[in-house]
C-alpha cells in the first residue's frame, strides 16, 4: 500500500505533494464546468499525451489500467445516453469521468503515500484556526494507518476460528466480536498514549 | 479525554476501510454492494454524532486524497466524477445524523433506537446526496437515478438489520461503549 | 543505554486507595521502594495490575498519593513521563504508529525534542541493537518478539528512572524471551516487574506478593516465593 502504485519513476516524482494536490483539485474542479464533448475529449487526449511525456509508454499503460474500475459505469453511461439519443451529453460525461480519474491518478501514481501523509500532518498545523488540535490529527493519522493491517489480521483470525467451529463461513457473523475488539483496543491504546504523555494541548 | 476520541476516530475509520475489503457484490451499475456503509452506520450508532461524523469525515478525506480505501481499492478525486460520488460525500452526514438520532432516542429500547437511526441516517439521509451525485455524473433524471439507486436498497436494509444486531450486542457486552447513549 | 545516576529512584506509595464502585481494589496501600529490581507476584485480580497503573500515573487514586523522585505521577503528567515508563502485555495494545521509526521517535518528541534531534537518537539506539534497517520498516511485518522489542525501545528511549513491566513476556517463545531478558538485565534503571511466574524473580532484590489488593509478603524473592507457592498449593487443594 505504501509505495507508488506504479513503481515506475516519473518526472513528476520530485514535485511536492502540496503542489500536486492543488493542481489535481483545481483541474478536476474545472472539468465539471465543461459541457462541450469535443473540448472534453481534447482534454482526455491531452492527458494521454501528458502521461506519455511524464513516464513513457509503460506509465501510460499503468495509467490506463487504473481506469479499469470505471468500466462498469462507463457502460451504463453509454447505454443510457444511446437510449436517450443524447450522445453529446454521454460523450461529455464519459470523458469527464475518465479525465477525472486520469488527473487524480497522475497525482497518486507519482506520489509516495508516505509523503502524502507527511504533507497532511504538516498542513494540519493550519487547522489550529478552526479549533482543531494538529497534534491530535497527526496521531490520529498514524493510528489509522497502523490499525488497518491489525484489523485485517484480526478479521482473518476470527473467520479462521469460526471455520473451526462451523461449516458456515460468513463475514457477518464475526462483525460483533470484531466491533467489540475495536472498542477494547480503544481503551488500551488510549492508555498507552497517555502513558507516553498523551496529546499536546493546542496551546502548547 | 482527547486521547480516547482520537483513538476511537482512528480505529473506526480503519474499521470502515477494512470493511471495504470484504468481498463485494459487484453490480452492473458500477457501485458494488459493499460492507462499507455498514461501518458508516456503526460510527453513528456506537460513537454518536460528533465522533462518528468525524471518523467518517476523516475516512472520506483520506480516500479523496488518494489512499485506496474505498471498496475495490479505489481512491482519489476521480471518485467524485463516478457513480458513488454522492454516497461518498454523504457518508459523514449519514454518520452524523445516525448518531444524532441515537442520542435523541436514548431512552427508547435500543433495537428501535438503532433501527430508526440507521434507516433515517444510513438510508434516507445518505441516498439524497447519492441520488444527486448519480444525476449529475450519469446525466440521469431523478426518476432514472432512483431506479439506478434502488438496487442497493435491499442490501442496505440488510445492513440496518446487521447494525441493529451488532450495536445491541455491544450494548449488552459493553454498555459504556455505546457513546451515543451515554 | 546511558548509565543512570548511581542513586536508585525513590518510589513512595502513600496510603493509596483505588475503588471501583463498591469494589476496593487497593486500600490504604503504603510502600517505600528504593531497590533496583523489584517484582510483584500474585494471582489474577490480586490488584497488581492496578498497582502498576497507579505507579505509571495512569490511574486516579481515590485516596493517597504516589510519588516517584518527588513527582506525583498522576497529577504532574509532564514530569511523570520523564520519571516512569510502562510496558504492557500486548504490543498491539500499545503501538501507535505504523513504522518503527515513528514509534520510537514519538516518546522523544513528546519530551520536547524536534523531529531531527529525535531521529538522531532513534538511529543511534537502533544501531546499538544492530537493527538500523528497522527505521523504515512497517511494524505489521515484525514478529511478536520483535514487536515486544519495539515497545521496550520506545519506552527506554525516553530514559525513565523507573521501568514498569506488566507481564511483558506472555505469548512469546522461550528464545525470544531470553533475548528480551538479556536486554532488560543490562538496564541500569529501576525495574518493577509484575508476573505470576515465580522463576522470573530469581535475581531480583525484592519481591512483593499481593492478594486481594493487600501485601501478603514482602522481602527476598526466595522467601516470598516459598510463601506464595505454599499458598497457591493450599488454594488449589481447597478448591478441588
Amino acid at each position: 500500500m505504501f509505495t507508488n502504485v506504479s513503481s515506475l519513476e516519473t518526472r513528476l516524482d520530485k514535485i511536492s505533494v502540496q503542489r500536486k494536490i492543488i493542481f489535481t483539485c483545481s483541474a478536476a474542479a474545472i472539468l465539471f464546468f465543461i459541457k462541450n464533448p469535443i473540448v472534453m475529449f481534447s482534454i482526455f487526449a491531452a492527458l494521454l499525451i501528458i502521461y506519455f511525456s511524464v513516464g513513457g509508454f509503460k506509465f501510460l499503460w499503468v495509467g490506463l489500467y487504473q481506469l479499469k474500475v470505471t468500466i462498469p459505469f462507463i457502460i451504463i453511461l453509454a447505454f443510457w445516453h444511446l437510449y436517450l439519443d443524447q450522445l453529446d451529453r454521454g460523450v461529455t460525461l464519459i470523458f469527464r469521468l475518465i479525465s477525472a480519474f486520469l488527473i487524480a491518478n497522475l497525482f497518486i501514481l507519482t506520489s509516495k503515500i508516505h509523503d502524502i501523509i507527511l504533507a497532511i500532518q504538516k498542513y494540519s498545523f493550519y487547522l489550529k484556526n478552526f479549533g482543531i488540535n494538529p497534534h491530535a490529527v497527526s496521531i490520529t493519522i498514524g493510528l489509522f494507518i497502523r490499525s488497518i493491517p491489525i484489523l485485517k489480521q484480526r478479521a482473518k483470525n476470527l473467520m479462521l476460528a469460526q471455520s473451526a467451529r462451523s461449516t458456515k463461513r460468513s463475514f457477518w457473523r464475526i462483525s460483533v466480536p470484531l466491533a467489540i475488539s475495536v472498542l477494547d483496543d480503544a481503551d488500551h491504546v488510549s492508555e498507552a498514549l497517555r502513558a507516553r504523555g498523551g496529546i499536546r494541548k493546542k496551546e502548547d | 479525554m482527547i486521547e480516547k476520541t482520537s483513538v476511537l476516530i482512528a480505529l473506526f475509520a480503519a474499521l470502515i476501510a477494512v470493511l471495504g475489503l470484504v468481498p463485494a457484490f459487484p453490480l452492473a451499475s458500477g457501485v458494488p454492494i459493499t460492507a462499507q456503509s455498514l461501518g458508516v452506520m456503526l460510527c453513528g450508532t456506537v460513537l454518536g454524532s460528533k465522533k462518528g461524523g468525524l471518523a467518517t469525515l476523516f475516512f472520506v478525506i483520506l480516500t479523496l486524497l488518494g489512499l485506496p480505501l474505498l471498496a475495490g481499492g479505489r481512491g482519489g478525486v476521480g471518485l467524485l466524477a463516478g457513480a458513488s460520488a454522492g454516497f461518498i460525500i454523504g457518508f459523514p452526514m449519514a454518520a452524523f445524523i445516525t448518531g444524532w438520532l441515537m442520542e435523541k432516542t436514548s431512552s427508547v429500547d435500543i433495537h428501535i433506537s438503532v433501527s430508526l437511526s440507521s434507516i433515517v441516517g444510513g438510508i434516507v439521509v445518505l441516498y439524497i446526496p447519492g441520488l444527486i451525485g448519480m444525476m449529475i455524473n450519469a446525466g440521469m433524471s431523478l426518476n432514472a437515478a432512483i431506479v439506478a439507486v434502488a438496487v442497493y436498497l435491499p442490501g442496505d436494509i440488510l445492513k440496518v438489520i446487521l447494525v441493529t444486531i451488532v450495536t445491541s450486542a455491544i450494548f449488552k457486552a459493553r454498555p459504556n461503549s455505546i457513546f451515543a447513549r451515554s | 543505554m546511558e548509565i543512570s545516576p548511581n542513586k536508585p529512584a525513590e518510589i513512595e506509595i502513600d496510603s493509596a486507595s483505588v475503588f471501583y464502585g463498591k469494589e476496593r481494589i487497593l486500600e490504604n496501600l503504603s510502600l517505600s521502594i528504593r531497590e533496583q529490581r523489584i517484582g510483584f507476584i500474585g494471582r489474577n485480580g490480586s490488584g497488581k495490575t492496578t498497582l502498576l497503573r497507579i505507579l505509571a500515573g495512569l490511574q486516579e487514586l481515590n485516596n493517597g498519593k504516589v510519588l516517584i523522585d518527588g513527582t506525583e505521577v498522576a497529577k504532574n503528567r509532564k514530569e511523570a513521563i520523564t520519571k516512569v515508563g510502562i510496558i504492557f502485555q500486548n504490543p498491539d495494545h500499545q503501538i501507535i504508529f505504523p513504522t518503527v521509526g515513528e514509534e520510537l521517535r514519538f516518546g522523544l518528541t513528546q519530551l520536547g525534542l524536534n523531529k531531527n534531534q529525535a531521529d538522531l537518537k532513534v538511529v543511534a539506539c537502533l544501531k546499538q541493537y544492530d537493527k538500523v534497517d528497522w527505521f523504515e520498516r512497517y511494524i505489521s511485518t515484525l514478529s511478536q518478539g520483535q514487536k515486544h522489542l519495539v515497545c521496550l525501545l520506545s519506552v527506554l528511549l525516553m530514559k525513565p528512572r523507573v521501568l514498569l513491566l506488566d507481564e511483558p513476556f506472555t505469548g512469546i517463545d522461550i528464545p525470544t524471551q531470553r533475548k528480551l531478558e538479556q536486554y532488560l538485565s543490562s538496564i541500569k534503571q529501576t525495574i518493577i516487574h509484575v508476573s505470576h511466574v515465580p522463576e522470573t524473580f530469581e535475581n531480583y532484590q525484592r519481591l512483593i506478593w499481593m492478594d486481594e489488593g493487600v501485601v501478603q509478603a514482602d522481602g527476598k524473592p526466595r522467601t516470598v516465593i516459598k510463601k506464595y507457592k505454599d499458598a497457591m498449593k493450599n488454594y488449589v487443594e481447597m478448591n478441588v
